[in-house]
């Protein structure tokens, strides 16, 4: 695990303070519970129910979408895989919250990824193409082109100089992302930060050139989501991101405005490859928080329990 | 050939007029139903309608494991009753061949040269301004006229000799090649980059659809020298019209055989005065010197003869006259020539096989899942593309000659491009002689295409200390998995898991040939019977490792990708 020196550390800091007065629809800022600690709300219960009470805890969808803004929703729909191998979001969930978002005002939903293999198998086989069918506004967008791609220069970063942003989320006032709780080989879980490498053209230097997690830890100084909800109704414990492998029956949304909090949080709700690993083990998430991208430790972040009630 | 209408008085008759509109309407189809071979592939539509009609084709799937033999059955009783009737208004590479053909040029039939040439030019009115009579007349040699036997013989002799090369003449499969590695690459490489313009402009006016519309690049290998072979046959033109579709077609030829009997056909009635404008005007030379005869071998019913024919004496009917050309099929000295060509051609083809390249199967190739044993493979394929074509990942690209010569064509997997989609068996359905077997998904996974091998030193998890783990991350099958070594996550292969997709190979980030190679090693080929059992048998297991991840079921899938 490298740590930074105090001077990079210092540096870093700056030009993100710098950064954080920039405009631009990537540099949204992350909203904090009162009292500076995080707020993390989890809910039992089926995906559709689960996911009102989360927002209602969370003050609401309309404190996200402004009327008339346009979102960008990130769930996983990296592979050809179905719902219940758990390597990517459930489409019930992304169509739920799509709703919500038209139903807050937004003038259009992007629901937007940058598959790691077919486009049309992933948005077929993944269940989003029927889960987004019907709904005006809604437009899926699955990423294949460089052209679709937009270069955005990085200052102060550690490893990643430049990066290629999807446009749409250039285009977007509000990022919400969607990623399915699972396993990762190389980062060991893939949550909401990790899922920020879907928003971008090239993911192959990440892993050949740069030190993953840092390059992770940098990335998501720019693309920062203003609510992160993990899908944890099944969790692919080990063997992902592609899978296949054990699939845990969680049950449970986990939501925050705190994207690296509502990814801690998340590390601790299963057993990864067979142990409990505590967040501070997990290298891109400790990324994050040395960056001031949220908090890392459990202990500060207030987490409520909420279940769907019975019908 | 409006240009070249000679006499005001002929009126062209209503099959004249249809058969360009037909041509052109049987070729769209022809090239719409290439550009619809794609995921997700319907039932009802009949994606390989043009190659399943192809009775050269289906010879060739005797080998392969689908014999649809009705539809080409249909052409050849077709031909037995209409005769070349196909070649002038079916056939999409006898469109081009017309489309890009001379215009003005005296024909002269084979061994008739001089004294057609002179028939035609006496016969000619003074002052005429006959275009079709303005070109200059070759003799074309007699010989030439033994070439399309010696073509079909050749066509029988790669049959018997079980060797597929001599189906890239077909004219069905190789308008369907030329359309996989040489249009279709070339289009969707236009497309991405009008798209990429387009999109900023499509963005601002809410046309996402448009924005994020991206193709996956087809490859283009071989398609230089496929292009080459193309212009070569359009370019036959020059010497004399339809040059192709006279003497090298095989399909041509073999539709020849029952057309000699055929029942209807070009009538000549007593009233002709043997002008011999229809002999100058037949861009077959299915007219002889004496014009109420006809060879029926070659007529293609393009009626250019009734057009030009002052008197109207020329019919197409199924009435009595029916006069064909006099002489056998073969007189010395084309029985020489044919003896020649098709001597050279079956040699040629059998030295393709002694390849030792082939012999030794010492080459990389990867075949496509369920690709049926490699001897029978190269018998079967007819290297028509389709396979190519409906791709999803375009790993699947045409071999070059580096498996042998006899080996051209045939597709291979490319997977430094993009590993092979588990999730797809469109391959197998598209091809059209079964060279790919019809699988179900969960039998076209246990087709193993080969092995991955991965190599420590060029992988920067090994040899960097990288965190890496793409080959991991992409292995379907976790034959690929990590573990700690040294303090470092580094990738382990099991080959017992693998099925040789080439997940591995495609993500892997080290710069040019991959440190995990997918080879040969292991290919199951079977041409019936179930893969499962095979794997079962060599003790390859796709199946999640559960002795690693815990005590957990996995989730039942029958995509496993």
């Amino acid at each position: 695990m490298n740590r930074f020196s105090r001077r990079e550390l210092l540096k870093g800091s700056l030009a993100l303070g710098v950064s954080a007065l920039l405009p631009g629809p990537v540099f949204s800022r992350p909203a904090k519970a009162e009292g500076g600690r995080p707020l993390v709300v989890q809910v039992h219960g089926s995906p559709e129910a689960a996911l009102e009470i989360l927002l209602r805890e969370l003050g609401g969808i309309e404190r996200f979408v402004k009327k008339g803004s346009t979102v960008l929703l990130k769930p996983n729909m990296s592979f050809p895989n179905p719902p219940e191998m758990a390597t990517t979001t459930d489409p019930r969930i992304v169509r739920a919250l799509a709703e919500n978002c038209l139903k807050a005002g937004a003038k259009r939903v992007f629901v937007a990824d940058h598959p790691l293999r077919s486009v049309p198998l992933c948005l077929e086989k993944t269940g989003m193409q029927e889960a987004c069918a019907g709904l005006k506004g809604v437009h899926l967008l699955g990423a294949s082109e460089e052209g679709m791609f937009e270069p955005v220069p990085l200052s102060g970063t550690r490893e990643l100089k430049e990066v290629r942003v999807l446009r749409a989320l250039l285009q977007s006032d509000l990022l919400i992302n969607l990623p399915r709780m699972k396993s990762h080989g190389a980062t060991t879980v893939s949550l909401g930060t990790k899922g920020a490498m879907g928003l971008i053209w090239d993911r192959k230097s990440f892993h050949g050139r740069m030190d993953l997690d840092q390059a992770i830890g940098d990335l998501n100084t720019v693309i920062r989501a203003a609510l992160t909800i993990l899908d944890g109704t099944r969790v692919l414990t080990a063997g992902g991101p592609l899978g296949p492998g054990p699939v845990e029956e969680l049950g449970c949304l986990i939501g925050g405005t705190d994207p690296v909090a509502v990814d801690a949080v998340g590390v601790s709700k299963a057993r990864w490859y067979g142990k409990v690993i505590s967040p501070v083990e997990v290298g891109h998430l400790v990324a994050c928080h040395e960056r001031g991208l949220g908090e890392i430790d459990l202990d500060r972040i207030d987490l409520v329990f909420r279940e769907v009630p019975p019908s | 050939m409006k240009g070249g209408r000679s006499s005001p008085r002929a009126a062209r008759s209503r099959a004249a007029k249809l058969r360009r509109p037909i041509q052109v309407a049987l070729f769209l189809a022809f090239v719409l139903l290439f550009l619809a071979m794609a995921h997700p592939l319907r039932p009802a539509v009949p994606y390989r309608l043009f190659l399943d009609l192809d009775p050269l084709v289906a010879l060739f799937s005797a080998f392969g494991t689908r014999h649809a033999l009705a539809l080409a059955g249909i052409l050849l009783v077709a031909a037995l009753l209409f005769g070349r009737l196909f070649c002038g208004y079916v056939c999409p590479f006898g469109f081009l061949v017309d489309l890009f053909g001379p215009r003005t040029r005296l024909v002269v039939p084979a061994g008739q040269g001089r004294a057609s040439e002179s028939a035609a030019i006496e016969s000619r009115p003074a002052g005429s301004k006959d275009e079709r009579l303005t070109g200059v007349a070759t003799p074309l040699p007699a010989w030439l006229d033994s070439i399309p036997w010696a073509v079909l013989a050749v066509f029988l002799l790669g049959w018997v000799l079980r060797n597929g090369l001599p189906a890239l003449l077909d004219p069905l499969p190789h308008l369907f090649r030329l359309l996989a590695i040489v249009v279709f690459p070339a289009g969707v490489w236009v497309a991405n980059g009008l798209l990429n313009l387009f999109r900023p402009v499509a963005e601002q006016v809410g046309w996402y659809g448009v924005a994020y519309l991206g193709f996956a690049q087809p490859g283009a290998a071989t398609g230089v020298a496929s292009l080459v072979l193309f212009a070569a046959f359009l370019g036959l033109n020059g010497i004399a019209p339809r040059f192709w579709c006279r003497f090298l077609c095989p399909l041509g030829v073999l539709l020849a055989l029952p057309a000699r009997v055929s029942w209807f056909g070009r009538r000549v009635a007593p009233s002709c005065i043997k002008c011999g404008r229809c002999v100058s005007a037949c861009p077959m030379g299915a007219v002889p010197v004496e014009p109420i005869q006809t060879r029926f071998t070659l007529c293609v019913h393009c009626r250019s003869c009734q057009d030009v024919c002052p008197v109207e004496a020329i019919s197409f009917s199924f009435g009595n006259g029916r006069t064909p050309a006099k002489g056998k099929l073969l007189q010395n000295p084309r029985r020489r020539g044919f003896l020649l060509a098709a001597g050279l051609g079956g040699l040629a083809l059998l030295l393709t096989r002694l390849d030792p390249r082939v012999i030794k199967k010492s080459d990389r190739r990867l075949r496509p899942p369920g690709a049926i044993p490699e001897a029978d493979f190269l018998a079967a394929c007819v290297r028509c593309g389709a396979c190519l074509r409906v791709c999803p990942t375009r790993t699947l690209q045409a071999s070059g000659a580096e498996g042998g010569l006899i080996a051209w064509g045939t597709p291979v997997h490319r997977m430094r491009t993009a590993g092979c989609e588990q999730s797809c068996n469109l391959c197998g359905k598209v091809c059209p002689t079964g060279a790919i077997r019809e699988l179900p998904l969960i039998e076209r996974q246990h087709a193993k295409v080969g092995t991955a091998v991965l190599d420590r030193l060029r992988c920067v998890a090994w040899a960097e200390n990288r965190l890496c783990l793409l080959c991991d991350e992409a292995c379907p099958y976790n034959a690929i998995v990590f573990e700690v070594v040294e303090g470092h996550k580094r990738p382990v292969m099991d080959e017992s898991r693998c099925n040789g997709c080439g997940m591995c190979e495609a993500v892997c980030p080290v710069e040019g040939e991959a440190a995990v190679v997918v080879f040969p090693t292991g290919e199951v080929r079977l041409k019936s019977g179930s893969y499962q059992e095979a794997l079962a048998e060599r003790r390859i297991h796709l199946e999640p490792r559960r002795d690693r991840f815990g005590p957990e079921p996995d989730s039942p899938s029958d995509t496993a990708g």
